[in-house]
């Protein structure tokens, strides 16, 4: 998964094309690399992702209460249709921070 | 893949091939390709005879189509025209789906294109996106909508993986899938001989975002299986075979139940 920081607590991850069974292994050890770095903020640009299955997703949100307790969070931008329309049906759209672009993401995480 | 939301542009191929017919055929077409629709169908159903200029004219389109990253199909091809594709062994190109499963020749000689796919896959992980991208050209050639593609497609690769990982398959028994297309509802069977397990009986992932939660990171297939489905049914048969039947229905214009 491509990592770049953004900001001293902030870090961007581009998790490519699919995200499921076969990968989610690599977002989980990058999430929890980032973890131990001491980043609060991740932001994942899915603006490349064509498929997310249930590994993906699991991949993801088993970390959202860890980075929100140490008061940070993992923010998801630019998801096609098809992926905020899977997101929407599993009923997280209310739970994940989900933002149009990385500069509204960037924004949330605090950076101008 | 992207599929455009909106319906699958459609282009008639010329009956007549004069000049001036040619033209338009190809200006049509690029002026579809301009809002990149992802997949493109040429419509064969007026041609009562095929000349080899047609041939010729669907290979130009085939490459016009490829320069852009749009899939081509053919819809309601004559018999003739699909004997000729075949001869010329161009198959591949015009019928990327699986050629025995689409095209059913009855006894008058009358092409019918099939509403059913069936499909037998070895039970190993790295077979999965190959049964998957046959199975979205069945879709794609029924005009299912993009959206309900994409659950479809989330959901064989959820019910697939599965079995492969958890069913304790063996190599030597494949899993029979098959789906069926009336109207605007397919049915999915799936049929494999692996271990029991009732999907439908399971408690798993009810509240996704109470287990998330809890920091579970794994188990939330079902649940999505669920949520994209509009009915479940699980069956362990006498033979030690498993067939799970899903059900879904969408709304044509509007792409989603």
């Amino acid at each position: 998964m491509i990592q770049k920081a953004l900001k001293d607590d902030t870090v961007l991850i581009n998790p490519g094309k699919i995200l499921d069974n076969s990968n989610a292994h690599e977002m989980v050890d990058a999430l929890a690399e980032v973890r131990e770095k001491g980043y609060a903020y991740v932001v994942i640009d899915m603006a490349e992702l064509e498929f997310l299955s249930s590994a993906g997703v699991g991949s993801i949100l088993g970390n959202v209460e860890v980075f929100r307790e140490a008061e940070g969070d993992i923010v998801l931008c630019n998801a096609s249709k098809d992926i905020s329309h899977v997101l929407q049906v599993l009923d997280l759209m209310d739970y994940l921070t989900i933002k149009e672009n990385q500069k509204e993401a960037a924004a949330f995480c605090g950076i101008e | 893949m992207q599929v455009d939301t909106e319906k699958i542009p459609v282009v008639a191929v010329p009956v007549e091939l004069s000049e001036l017919n040619i033209e338009c055929f190809y200006d049509t077409l690029r002026e579809q390709l301009k809002n990149s629709p992802g997949i493109i169908k040429l419509d064969c159903s007026y041609l009562k005879q095929v000349a080899s200029s047609h041939i010729n004219i669907l290979w130009q389109a085939y490459q016009i189509c490829l320069s852009t990253e749009t899939r081509l199909s053919l819809k309601s091809p004559p018999l003739e025209l699909i004997r000729v594709i075949e001869v010329l062994d161009l198959r591949e190109f015009f019928f990327q789906q699986d050629w025995q499963n689409q095209i059913d020749i009855d006894k008058t000689g009358t092409c019918v294109t099939s509403d059913t796919f069936e499909y037998d896959i070895q039970p190993c992980s790295e077979n999965i996106p190959k049964a998957t991208d046959k199975f979205l050209d069945f879709l794609t050639c029924q005009s299912v909508p993009a959206l309900v593609c994409f659950e479809l497609r989330t959901v064989f690769y959820e019910v697939m993986n599965n079995i492969i990982s958890y069913g304790d398959v063996f190599k030597e028994d494949d899993i029979h899938f098959s789906a069926g297309i009336d109207g605007d509802k397919i049915i999915l069977i799936f049929i494999d001989k692996g271990n029991p397990f009732d999907p439908t009986n399971s408690e798993l992932n009810k509240d996704i975002v109470g287990v998330a939660k809890q920091g579970k990171k794994r188990g939330f297939g079902i649940a999505i299986i669920r949520k994209l489905t509009d009915s479940m049914k699980y069956e362990r048969r006498f033979n030690n075979t498993n067939v799970l039947t899903l059900e879904k229905t969408w709304h044509q214009e509007e792409g989603v139940n």
